[in-house]
């Protein structure tokens, strides 16, 4: 036995007890049924939920604590030194049958038909811990079955046990009051809130924190049972934050979208639109053979034909009209593998510069040279201020939406400016209306008025930046009056928030790249560098950046696909022959950027208006069939897998653009598998080339900012506005 | 005229809390001050630091009214020291069965309970107070608000208060309408505006009450107690009740009695004298049956246990407690399955919901009784009360959950025999029923 004196002592602000006769040194704070957890210790739970406030209301988790006369919840009780707890005595055993029991008392127990039966922890738990067998003979409490809450979720309220981690759900997380108790007492009801419709971007979540079967997705209802279903999991390409998740099939087709939590990205959290939207896969109208233009009618065709077409035009054109005659413009939403490819089939095979992605995002250089997220989502819970200058994450990037509101629950002062309403403004400690146009004024008097009144830290700013004596001259300008006068706010409340944001204590600054309206966006971003020095957001401790919108519109500025000059197949001028991948001008109401091309290939899931224009369609596959990696809005590296396979003879995408390579050029179209082009990819790019692949499929991994990298904060930092002689858009 | 009895001869002064219940208008300032109100406020900011307010109230021992019996002062040092807001919320809710003290008190004497809460909020620092009064009580909200705009006329209350630095409000809050609303946590939620459900405990009131601050929840007789305290030092208030329950205690009496009403008397009288003395008896002269000593809430006395001093320790050795001494009488008329599925079915309408036993299992209880009731029990369903009764005790969130259970545990411990009596085939077909 270890001698007590011998024991090594306890770290600071830990606690040290006992449960089931097991000495664990934990947190203070830590509660009773997280310290048991981080034992090996299962205490069983239905309203707990570690992201929710714990609320002690089903009571399964009544453990003894001695010398303590009742049985205490242990989702409630924080740990204390020498405590000596028993969750599996007879007493809490007893206590936690009964509990179960009075449960199932009124449960339908129509398992059998259930959407939740075999991933239920009712089922699991009555297994475990319940009582063998019901001593209810009265008749049970009915309610007339199903009711939709929202097109998208039912609720049976015979099911629904009262943990109420729904309502706790929409209160604390997204932060409305769109789900309510109703009636009292063993007439309880979830109900939608009078007056209100339960449209939250965030209502599937109710559906995995439910329970038991009591809600269930509308989509999914009766589909397929959960053990049927095979789960892949992979990452959400519907916006910049790669949220997490599970892609489970049965038959070949995508039935259901669950969380597959990576806590740094998502919380564990999936946004309504990332969660439900997978129809389209299993579409039966999807593109599922090349087609080429015959007689003026799209028509089936070989690969080998639609790719030796394709080949021979480029080619033709090529040599016809100049290198950059022949274009491409790639999907933000494609793969870094694919948008490599891509991007060494146009500069490469073809000697073509007239390359770009679409949406294309303008590019936001920041202080340290390198245009990418400095920081990370999660550290955007330990801000002490957070600035949001013209970014609606809820629209676009919800679930870093609720980042921010948690970042503002633990006390982050958040100052959101927005030409409309915002999400965020409720829990902001200042909301300012302002238009798109007077952002950059705005940005700059407040990075001139720290730096007249000296707000900034001294010692940052002499000892890690240059050039803020010219950025000083240029700033000058940016009066606290003047912005007023431009903005229609009032002086004193410029002034007053921006004395705000100089507050000590880590800083984050998020802004949108493409302002609306004439803006010099070499002034905006200059200014947001200036202001973002000046605030200690490229601290260490900090997060600065731009928040991009596709997911993958990171990995399209790591790599490089983008044009040089005015060689834009998209706003300059049109190339003869293009090739569009997952892009559909003609949808998006450009149809001038088809203005003279006279060889078109579409690369598609569906016959969208452009490709009905095209002459050469090749099928494209979905997020769900193709293997690659992505590159989320915090420079985070994650990997996808295919689930199901493509229809038809559909190939995956980065397998065209590489025969089409093997086409055009000699060599360097080797591959034979998107890992493969990741190798190559990762030689290439250096910012890649530090990542572990198998991280990738792990979490995922963020590429290393080269002025973080010594890990001494030993990088410097350029103010940027002096850069721009005489101070652009005074 | 000589032969009629008075409502003053009825219903007689006690020393303390409901000395001047029969003097006209003390509503009005005047008249209240020409009786001593304010006197304690005024000694208290000219004499005393916030913590000798504390200190004296400890002294006394005055031990909470509102059913639990915590000692006051205590409560009150646990409120931390120093800056920031605090606040003090007065339980007016005053929702449990026969309990009818606390209306008189605000209705007929609303400056006594104001007087306590300036007192109480000096000692723990809190500049402001809410009275969450039951929602039914519209003359006493009346009555409050009335004396609460002349104390703050004559800088009794707001600010400065008689030339110091402290500084009062004091709210009327009318309640929601619901038993619930009267546990202390409920009632905070309901003040914030939310579903009255009950929190979990840690953090205490004292810690994170209202709003996330630190808060004193007291009863409205345990506040009212404190002005003649001040006025008077503990020592005069000890010399009432019994050394371990100091004072006096307005006791409603209610049910089979022929006078019932609240009186004020030393803590420690045996439900004897209550009931015969003051309550003259049971009408009829009938027998007895059971007290029930607190409301719906707590555990009976069976009426050969009638001699038990009603303080805070005597109900303890029958397993009761005196609580809002709230004492309702049930004479030999009463059918005690039939009363006993009333109480459950009150408890059952009154449960939040929030936790699991307390939703369920009274739910369960009422059905259970309701059948037997209807005269289709069966034998087990004696021992199936008692275990439902088992899952619920000491399981639930707030104590609702613990009183539910009284009248079933109760009346199966005293009269048994009329539930066997209601059972067909009892007791030749029972089963041999567990026994410990
Ligand atoms: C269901 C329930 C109802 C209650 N109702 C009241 C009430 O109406 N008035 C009251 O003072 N205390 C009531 N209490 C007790 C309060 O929770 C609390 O203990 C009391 O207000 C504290 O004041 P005291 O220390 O002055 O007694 C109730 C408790 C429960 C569980
Ligand atoms: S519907 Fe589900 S999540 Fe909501 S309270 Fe009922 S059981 Fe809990
Ligand atoms: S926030 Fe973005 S990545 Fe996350 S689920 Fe929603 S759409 Fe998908
Ligand atoms: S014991 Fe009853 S009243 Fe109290 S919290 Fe639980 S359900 Fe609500
Ligand atoms: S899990 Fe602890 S009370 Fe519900």
């Amino acid at each position: 036995m270890v001698q007590e004196a011998t024991k090594p002592a306890a770290p600071p602000n830990t606690v040290t007890l006992t449960i089931d006769e097991r000495e664990i040194t934990v947190p203070k704070g830590t509660l009773l049924v997280e310290a048991a957890k981080s034992a090996g210790i299962d205490i069983p739970v239905f309203c707990y939920e570690p992201r929710l406030a714990p609320v002690g209301a089903c009571r399964m988790c009544l453990v003894e604590i001695e010398k303590m006369p009742r049985l205490q919840t242990a989702c409630t009780t924080p740990v204390a030194d020498g405590m000596i707890v028993r969750t599996n005595a007879e007493k809490s055993r007893a206590a936690q049958s009964d509990v179960l029991g009075m449960l199932l008392a009124n449960h339908p127990l129509d398992c059998p038909v259930c959407d939740k039966g075999g991933e239920c922890p009712l089922q699991d738990t009555t297994f475990n811990y319940g009582p063998g067998i019901s001593k209810f003979i009265e008749p049970k409490r009915t309610f007339p079955k199903p009711i939709p809450l929202s097109p998208l979720i039912a609720l049976d309220r015979e099911r629904c046990i009262m943990c109420y981690r729904c309502v706790r759900f929409q209160r604390e997380i997204p932060g409305d009051e769109a789900l309510t108790v109703i009636d009292r007492g063993s007439h309880s009801e979830i109900a939608v809130t009078e007056g209100r419709d339960f449209d939250s971007p965030f209502s599937g979540n109710t559906i995995e924190l439910c329970p038991v079967g009591a809600l269930t997705s509308i989509p999914f209802r009766f589909r397929a049972r959960p053990w049927d279903l095979t789960k892949v999991p992979s990452v959400c390409d519907k916006c910049s934050v790669g949220c997490n998740l599970n892609v489970e099939y049965r038959n070949n087709a995508v039935l259901r979208l669950t969380a597959h939590p990576n806590p740094p990205v998502d919380d564990g959290w999936l946004c309504d639109h990332g969660r439900f939207t997978y129809d389209y896969v299993n579409d039966k109208n999807r593109i599922d053979r090349p087609l080429i233009r015959r007689n003026g009618q799209l028509v089936p065709a070989t690969w080998d034909e639609a790719l030796d077409l394709a080949a021979q035009r480029f080619r033709d054109t090529a040599d016809r009209a100049g290198n950059d005659a022949v274009g491409g413009v790639i999907s933000a939403r494609a793969t870094n593998e694919e948008l490599y490819l891509f991007g060494k089939l146009f500069r490469g095979a073809l000697g073509s510069q007239a390359v770009d992605h679409y949406p294309r995002t303008g590019s936001a250089i920041g202080p340290f040279g390198v245009d990418a997220l400095h920081g990370s989502i999660e550290a955007l819970e330990r801000m002490g201020t957070i600035v949001l200058l013209g970014v609606d994450p809820l629209k676009e990037q919800p679930v870093l939406n609720l980042r921010l509101r948690k970042a503002a629950k633990n006390g982050a002062r958040l100052v959101v400016v927005s030409p409309e309403a915002n999400d965020l403004d409720p829990v902001a400690a200042h909301a300012l209306r302002v238009p798109h146009a007077a952002l950059p004024t705005l940005a700059a008097t407040w990075a001139n008025l720290i730096v007249t009144e000296g707000l900034h830290d001294a010692e940052f700013i002499g000892g890690r930046t240059a050039g803020l004596d010219r950025a000083r001259a240029t700033l000058v300008d940016f009066t606290v009056e003047r912005a007023a006068s431009v903005i229609g706010l009032s002086a004193e409340l410029i002034a007053a928030v921006g004395r705000a944001l100089a507050a000590q204590g880590p800083s984050a600054l998020l802004f949108r790249r493409e302002l609306s309206g004439t803006i010099d966006h070499a002034q905006w971003f200059a200014a947001l560098n200036d202001l973002s020095l000046l605030i200690g957001a490229t601290k260490e401790d900090g997060v600065f950046g731009g928040l991009v919108t596709q997911n993958n519109s990171q990995g399209a500025i790591d790599l490089g696909i983008a044009p040089e000059g005015d060689a834009s197949p998209f706003g300059g001028k049109a190339p003869s022959a293009l090739y569009l991948l997952g892009v559909d001008p003609l949808g998006d109401g450009r149809a001038e950027a088809l203005d003279g091309v006279d060889f078109l290939v579409v690369q598609e899931l569906f016959l969208t208006d452009t490709a009905r224009r095209a002459d050469v369609v090749f099928p494209a596959v979905s997020w769900a069939e193709k293997e690659g990696t992505y590159t989320n809005l915090e420079r985070r590296v994650q990997r996808i897998r295919p689930a199901v396979r493509p229809p038809g003879e559909a190939r995956p995408d980065w397998r065209v653009i590489r025969d089409l390579g093997k086409r055009l050029a000699p060599n360097g179209f080797a591959f034979t598998s998107p890992t493969a082009v990741w190798q190559e990819l990762a030689a290439a790019v250096p910012a890649y080339g530090q990542l572990s692949y198998g991280a990738l499929g792990r979490g995922g991994q963020q590429w290393a900012l080269p002025h973080i990298g010594d890990g001494n904060g030993g990088g410097r930092f350029t103010f940027r506005s002096g850069d721009l002689e005489g101070g652009a858009g005074r | 005229m000589s032969g009629a009895i008075t409502f003053e001869q009825l219903m007689p002064a006690g020393p303390n809390l409901t000395e001047h219940r029969h003097v006209p208008n003390m509503v009005d300032l005047e008249v209240a001050r020409s009786r001593g109100a304010y006197e304690g406020l005024a000694k208290a900011l000219a004499e005393y630091t916030p913590e000798q307010v504390t200190g004296v109230v400890m002294d006394a021992t005055v031990l909470g009214r509102g059913g639990a019996g915590f000692p006051a002062g205590r409560k009150w040092s646990f409120i931390p020291k120093g800056p920031g807001q605090k606040y003090l919320t007065v339980n007016a809710d005053e929702s449990e069965p026969g309990t009818f003290s606390n209306r008189e008190l605000m209705e007929t004497t609303p400056h006594l309970l104001i007087e306590g809460i300036a007192l109480c909020c000096y000692a723990v620092g809190a500049s402001r107070a809410f009275i969450y009064i039951r929602g039914e009580y519209i003359h006493a909200a009346n009555q409050l608000n009335r004396a609460i705009d002349a104390a703050r006329a004559a800088n009794l209350l707001g600010d400065k208060i008689l030339g110091s630095d402290f500084n009062l409000e004091v709210f009327v809050f009318q309640g929601a309408g619901a038993y619930i609303c009267g546990e202390e946590t409920a009632l905070l939620e309901s003040i914030e505006g939310n579903r009255p459900m009950p929190r979990s405990r840690p953090p205490f009131p004292a810690v994170a009450g209202l709003y996330g601050k630190p808060t004193v929840i007291n009863n409205v007789e345990t506040i009212a107690n404190i002005p003649a305290i001040i006025r008077n030092g503990a020592d005069w208030y000890k010399a009432f009740g019994t050394p371990t329950s100091p004072g006096t205690k307005v006791y409603s009496l209610s049910g089979h009695v022929r006078r019932p009403g609240n009186y004020e008397l030393n803590l420690g009288i045996s439900l004897r004298d209550l009931i015969y003395e003051y309550g003259q008896g049971v009408p009829g002269d009938r027998a007895v049956k059971v007290v029930l000593p607190s409301g719906a809430a707590a555990p009976w006395i069976p009426a050969d246990a009638l001699d038990t001093p009603m303080d805070y320790d005597n109900p303890r050795k029958l397993g009761t407690i005196l609580g809002s001494a709230s004492v309702i009488v049930m004479d030999e008329t009463v059918s005690i399955p039939h009363a006993t599925l009333r109480l459950i079915e009150f408890f059952n309408h009154e449960s939040c919901g929030k936790c699991t036993p307390c939703r369920e299992g009274t739910l369960w209880l009422v059905k259970a009784l309701q059948r037997i009731c209807a005269g289709e029990g069966v034998p087990e369903d004696l021992q199936l009360l008692l275990n439902v009764c088992d899952s619920i005790a000491g399981k639930v969130l707030c104590a609702l959950g613990d009183f539910a259970v009284s009248p079933v545990q109760s009346s199966l411990k005293y009269f048994r025999h009329e539930y066997e009596a209601m059972i067909p085939g009892y007791p030749t077909a029972a089963p041999a029923l567990a026994t410990d």
